[in-house]
C-alpha cells in the first residue's frame, strides 16, 4: 500500500515512543510507555504500513 | 513479620516526586486542579452548573480550597440517581460530549437504591487502569510478574474493568479468573502456572481461597514461593486474620480503598502492609494528588477530628467523564491527618481494615452495630471459616442469630473444643458490640460463598412486625 501522510506521522510517533521506552528507567512508567508504543504500532500494522 | 516489599519510590522517580511534595505544594496542586475542573463543569455539566448557580457560586470565586469546601454544594447517590432519571442515561453531570464516552461503568447496586452510571472518556480508561496499577505497583506488582485477579472481570462495574487495564499497563501478565471459574479450578490453574507473584481479591475471597487450599493440604507459601504481593479491598478484617494470612502465604498483605466514584483506588497501604509499626492497625495513605478528600461528620457536615470516624466526601481531580465533586460516599473511615502520620509525606491517611458503610450500621438494642465489628470478632479466631447473621423480631423483641461454620480443613475438632470456640466467639462479639447474640454452629456448606463482597447479614426485623 502507498505511504500516506497519516502513516508517516505514525512512523514518527513510533520512533519517538521507541526513544521513550529505550531511555525509561522508572518501573512505574515503563509498562505504560510500552503500552503507548504498542497502540501506535498496532495502528501502523492495521493500516498495512508496518514494514 | 512478612518480608518487606521492594521500595516502590526508589524504583520510580515519578512516584518519588509525588511522595516528596510538601503539604503546601500538594494543596496548591489540588487547588489548580479543582479550579480547572469547576470551570469545565460550569461550562459543560448543567447538573453542577445549576447547583453552583443555586449556591451563588461562579468558577472564579473558587480562590482557595477552603472556599471550595465551604461553598460548593455536596452531591450524593440520591441526587445522581435523580439526575440520571431526568436526563438518561448519563445525567447532566457527564461533563464531556456523549459521543466521547468510551466506557460505561455502573455501581454494583448492592445498596438497593439504584445504580449510578458513569461515562468515561478514552483518557479516563487509561487513568482507570493507572488508578488500579498505582497501589499494586506500590504493593509489589512489577513488569513481568504473573498476577491473578480473583475479582469478577468485565461487566459494567469499575472493578470489572480496572484490574485488566491496571495489570496491562504495568506490563505484568494477568489471569482474570474471578467469577468465571470455581475456587478449585482457580487453584488448579495457579498450580499449573509455575509461578504466581501477585493476587488481587476481596478480603472475603482471599479467605475462601486460602481456606480451600489448606483443606486440600496445600501450604500457599510453599506452593507459591515467588508470591510478593497480596492485595485486598472491599471489606474489613481483624488483624489476627491478617497475621494468619501473611503466615500462610509468606508475604505481605496490602489493602486498598476504591470505588466507582474514585474510578479505581484512592488509597492504599503502599508497601507498608496492614500492620503499623507498633503492630496495631496500619494506615492507607490517600492519593491526594488524584482525589480531594474531606472526612466529615455525616450529620453535621463538619470536619471529623483526627482519629474519629467520618464519612468520606470525594472530588476527582483527573477524571474527565462523570467526575464526582464533593460526593458523599456513605463510606465510614477513621481519619489520620498527614502531619500525625509522622513519616514526612504530605498524604493524609485512613485506618486500614475498618472501612464500613454508614448505611450498613444496624441499631440493635440501642447500640450502633457494624457488620465489620462482628467480622473482626469471628475472624480473629482462625478456626472459623465463615458465618452468617440475622436480626429478627420475636414476640416484639429484637433477636440476633449468628451461625458459625468451622474452617473446612479443621475436621478433627472435638465437640468440647467446638463448644468452647462458639462460646469464645460469642464473648468476643459482645466485647466489640456490647450486644449478646445467640451463636450456634452450622455446616460450612450451609453458608453461601461469595466471589466478591460478602453479604453476611440479614435484617428481618420489619417482617417480624406483621400480624
Amino acid at each position: 500500500m502507498a505511504e500516506t501522510n497519516d502513516d508517516a506521522i505514525l512512523r514518527e510517533m513510533l520512533a519517538l515512543a521507541d526513544r521513550l521506552c529505550a531511555q525509561a528507567t522508572d518501573t512505574m512508567m515503563t509498562g505504560q510507555y510500552a503500552f503507548l508504543r504498542a497502540r501506535i504500532d498496532a495502528l501502523l500494522e492495521l493500516r498495512g504500513a508496518a514494514e | 513479620m512478612s518480608p518487606p516489599v521492594a521500595d516502590p519510590f526508589a524504583s520510580s522517580p515519578f512516584l518519588n516526586k509525588v511522595a516528596t511534595l510538601s503539604r503546601p505544594e500538594l494543596e496548591a496542586f489540588q487547588l489548580r486542579k479543582v479550579q480547572k475542573l469547576v470551570a469545565r463543569l460550569y461550562a459543560k455539566a448543567p447538573y453542577y452548573a445549576d447547583r453552583m448557580k443555586a449556591a451563588g457560586l461562579t468558577p472564579d470565586a473558587i480562590t482557595s480550597l477552603d472556599v471550595f469546601r465551604d461553598r460548593f454544594p455536596t452531591s450524593d447517590k440520591k441526587s445522581f440517581l435523580e439526575d440520571q432519571l431526568a436526563h438518561p442515561p448519563f445525567g447532566h453531570r457527564l461533563g464531556i460530549d456523549p459521543g466521547e464516552v468510551a466506557l460505561v461503568n455502573m455501581t454494583g447496586g448492592t445498596s438497593g437504591q439504584g445504580q449510578e452510571i458513569y461515562g468515561r472518556s478514552q483518557r479516563d480508561v487509561h487513568h482507570l487502569g493507572y488508578l488500579h496499577a498505582l497501589p499494586w505497583y506500590m504493593g509489589g506488582l512489577r513488569p513481568g510478574d504473573i498476577a491473578v485477579n480473583c475479582v469478577p472481570a468485565g461487566g459494567m462495574t469499575t472493578g470489572g474493568w480496572g484490574p485488566g487495564e491496571g495489570i496491562r499497563i504495568i506490563g505484568a501478565t494477568g489471569f482474570h479468573v474471578g467469577g468465571a471459574t470455581s475456587t478449585e479450578s482457580k487453584i488448579d490453574l495457579m498450580l499449573k502456572l509455575g509461578r504466581v507473584n501477585f493476587i488481587y481479591a476481596s478480603t472475603n475471597y482471599l479467605h475462601t481461597l486460602t481456606e480451600t487450599m489448606l483443606k486440600r493440604g496445600i501450604t500457599p507459601r510453599e506452593a507459591f514461593p515467588e508470591m510478593h504481593g497480596l492485595f485486598i479491598a472491599a471489606e474489613g478484617y481483624p488483624l489476627e486474620w491478617a497475621e494468619e494470612i501473611e503466615k500462610h502465604w509468606g508475604c505481605r498483605l496490602q489493602e486498598g480503598y476504591g470505588s466507582t466514584q474514585l474510578m479505581g483506588f484512592g488509597a492504599s497501604t503502599g508497601s507498608d502492609g496492614v500492620f503499623g509499626k507498633d503492630g496495631k492497625r496500619g494506615l492507607m495513605r490517600l492519593f491526594e494528588w488524584e482525589t480531594l478528600y474531606e472526612i466529615l461528620d455525616p450529620e453535621t457536615g463538619a470536619p471529623t477530628a483526627p482519629g474519629e470516624l467520618g464519612e468520606m466526601v470525594v472530588t476527582n481531580l483527573s477524571v474527565e467523564g462523570s467526575p464526582v465533586v464533593r460526593f458523599k460516599t456513605g463510606d465510614a473511615a477513621r481519619y489520620v491527618p498527614w502531619n500525625e502520620v509522622g513519616d514526612g509525606k504530605a498524604w493524609s491517611a485512613i485506618e486500614c481494615g475498618t472501612i464500613g458503610r454508614f448505611d450498613d450500621m444496624m441499631k440493635i438494642r440501642g447500640n450502633n452495630v457494624w457488620p465489620s465489628q462482628i467480622d473482626a470478632a469471628v475472624f480473629a479466631i482462625p478456626e472459623f471459616g465463615d458465618y452468617a447473621g440475622r436480626v429478627y423480631t420475636r414476640g416484639g423483641k429484637t433477636e440476633i442469630e449468628v451461625r458459625l461454620a468451622f474452617a473446612e480443613h479443621l475436621t478433627d475438632l472435638s465437640p468440647e473444643a467446638r463448644a468452647a470456640l462458639i462460646a469464645k466467639a460469642r464473648a468476643a462479639i459482645k466485647e466489640r458490640t456490647n450486644v449478646w447474640m445467640d451463636c450456634e454452629e452450622c455446616p460450612r456448606e450451609a453458608l453461601p460463598k461469595f466471589d466478591y463482597k460478602a453479604r453476611r447479614w440479614k435484617d428481618e426485623r420489619q417482617s417480624g412486625y406483621k400480624f
